[in-house]
């Protein structure tokens, strides 16, 4: 499924993929890069990039699923590529923040918060994600007692 | 929900702060928004810096269960620091129906209200010009104030204008201390200002608001001692398109109310003139001539509009859509008539006892006119709220 426009992308872990032009401005910020090198005149332009991990390569897959399937397809697609542990997750949330991607932002931002909407209290959410609760019994009370002050 | 999960113990706290803030505005509802702030330090300030509005219980227009379970009158400084102390990102806060607040609690507006726009205050019987004063000082980027039945005075209102300069829409409905001179200080003073509720304030003839911005296009002052030269003043901005001024007190007005149809308010879309019973034929033509875009017009109660009233209505008012004639005297059938031969756009009549009419007469104005719908309620309150007004050039 090659176009006659291609962007060369290279990571920082030194893979080269080609991605099709239109899906790999899909990301603001290969748009934003793309326009300032100006690459009009070139068929293969080669895009210099300084990402953190090996997450990118993920990203620009996702991006490239996305547009191949069809419509009814792409949730059951989605949902299944989402079902990841905290750790790749954590990955595709810094790669779609630093790439910008919207579609993807929001996809990863609905798994982690449909999680702790389904955690039952504060502690379920603390040992879903492993976060240590640093407030002394008495700060938490002061908190709890200043939300039930007020109204949304 | 699964095991893969718990492999992933500290991966979340490694996000930066904005990530942090996407999944906070996802949650939606206030449970799952105060669980995330109470998981440790960095989310809680997250929610709080999240925290755009707030407002208390006691605040009307909120009914529920957790309006039983705290008084307003329990509010205090002490309450009001913690919480502006907690969320600083606010926008909007309302302090409606906090009877006990006093003047000293808005002294903490100036270190950590700073970003506000809209502050109600109404009912806060306590607050005087002094707390006023304090809120012009802390918020200058106020666009947004209501201070129902507060007690503050012509000096307060002028300080608040001096200082909140970007001021829209103000409510000062019952302030029994406000006369056209504050008046004055506001319309000058804030020249973005689009609409004023001053219904209720016995104080005030109208003549403040004389040479007002164009932005100022909705008024409401019912209920107001409002005089002739008052009714020239409210108009003299040019940019009028909704005007209350329903229950007028000056029983001696008669003629009065032609300004109105001057030209000034030749943009007025709605006006409401239910109980104005002395308002003549003579003040009818204008108005139907002066401002052709009107769209509905109340004038239940209007005891003194006769057949060349009607039929003024019915030969100019060609945008008219809504109409209210609910028990108007001197509302016969040659006036009905006119209404429906003309106001070609007229889609709803309020009509409700009106001795004059027979059931002929109704019968053949609906045969006529079936796509006008008759409705027997008495609207008192017509047009959008005071708070809801966004100004366009274009319209």
């Amino acid at each position: 499924m090659l176009l006659s426009k291609n962007s060369a992308l290279e990571s920082k872990d030194n893979e080269i993929f080609e991605v099709e032009e239109s899906i790999a401005i899909q990301s603001e910020l290969i748009k934003t890069m793309t326009t300032m090198v100006n690459s009009k005149a070139y068929v293969n332009e080669r895009n210099q990039m300084v990402p953190e991990a090996r997450c990118r390569k993920q990203a620009n897959y996702h991006v490239e699923q996305n547009n191949k399937i069809v419509d009814e397809e792409l949730s059951d697609w989605e949902s299944k590529f989402f079902e990841v542990d905290m750790d790749d997750l954590h990955e595709l949330f810094m790669a779609a923040n630093y790439l910008e991607i919207e579609s993807l932002l929001n996809g990863v931002t609905k798994r982690v918060g449909d999680f702790i909407k389904a955690c039952k209290n504060v502690e379920v959410i603390r040992q879903t994600f492993g976060i240590n609760n640093d407030f002394a019994a008495q700060q938490e009370e002061e908190i709890r007692k200043l939300n039930s002050w007020n109204h949304i | 929900m699964g095991d893969s999960l718990m492999d992933g113990v500290t991966s979340i706290m490694l996000l930066p702060d904005d990530c942090l803030c996407f999944i906070f505005n996802f949650l939606d509802c206030r449970t799952d928004r105060e669980s995330f702030g109470l998981t440790c330090h960095r989310w809680l300030n997250i929610q709080n810096l999240n925290r755009r509005s707030l407002q208390f219980p006691c605040s009307f227009g909120i009914v529920g269960p957790s309006s039983l379970s705290q008084s307003c009158t329990d509010i205090n400084s002490f309450h009001l620091y913690r919480i502006l102390a907690r969320f600083q990102q606010l926008e909007y806060l309302s302090l409606s129906g906090c009877v006990e607040i006093l003047d000293s609690a808005l002294s903490y507006l100036k270190p950590y209200g700073s970003k506000l726009q809209t502050l109600c205050l109404d009912c806060c019987f306590k607050i005087s010009d002094y707390g006023i004063s304090l809120v012009g000082d802390g918020c200058p980027f106020l666009t947004t104030i209501s201070l129902y039945r507060c007690s503050i005075t012509d000096a307060g209102l002028e300080a608040l204008a001096n200082a909140c300069l970007a001021l829209r829409h103000v409510n000062l409905a019952y302030c029994p201390c406000i006369s056209d001179s504050g008046l004055r200080a506001l319309s000058q003073g804030c020249r973005e200002l689009q609409a004023v509720k001053i219904s209720n304030c016995r104080g005030v003839s109208g003549v403040g608001l004389r040479g007002c911005s164009s932005t100022l296009v909705y008024i409401d002052a019912e209920c107001c001692n409002l005089e002739p030269e008052g009714i020239m003043s409210i108009v003299s901005g040019g940019g009028l398109k909704f005007l209350n001024i329903a229950s007028l007190s000056c029983s001696n007005f008669r003629n009065g109310l032609e300004a109105i149809g001057n030209g000034f308010a030749a943009r007025l879309k709605i006006l409401n003139l239910r109980t104005c019973r002395s308002v003549t034929d003579a003040s009818i033509v204008a108005i139907a001539k002066g401002c052709p875009q009107l769209q509905e017009w109340n004038l239940a109660l209007c005891h003194e509009v006769r057949v060349l009233g009607w039929a003024s209505i019915g030969s100019n008012c060609h945008n008219l859509k809504k109409l209210h004639v609910n028990r108007c005297r001197n509302l016969c059938h040659q006036g009905l008539q006119a209404l429906r031969d003309g106001c070609k756009e007229l889609s709803v009549l309020y009509m409700s006892r009106n001795s004059r009419i027979s059931d002929i007469a109704l019968e053949l104005f609906k045969l006529y006119r079936c796509n006008v719908e008759i409705k027997a309620e008495e609207v008192m309150s017509i047009g959008p709220n005071w708070d809801g007004i966004d100004y366009d050039e274009s319209t």
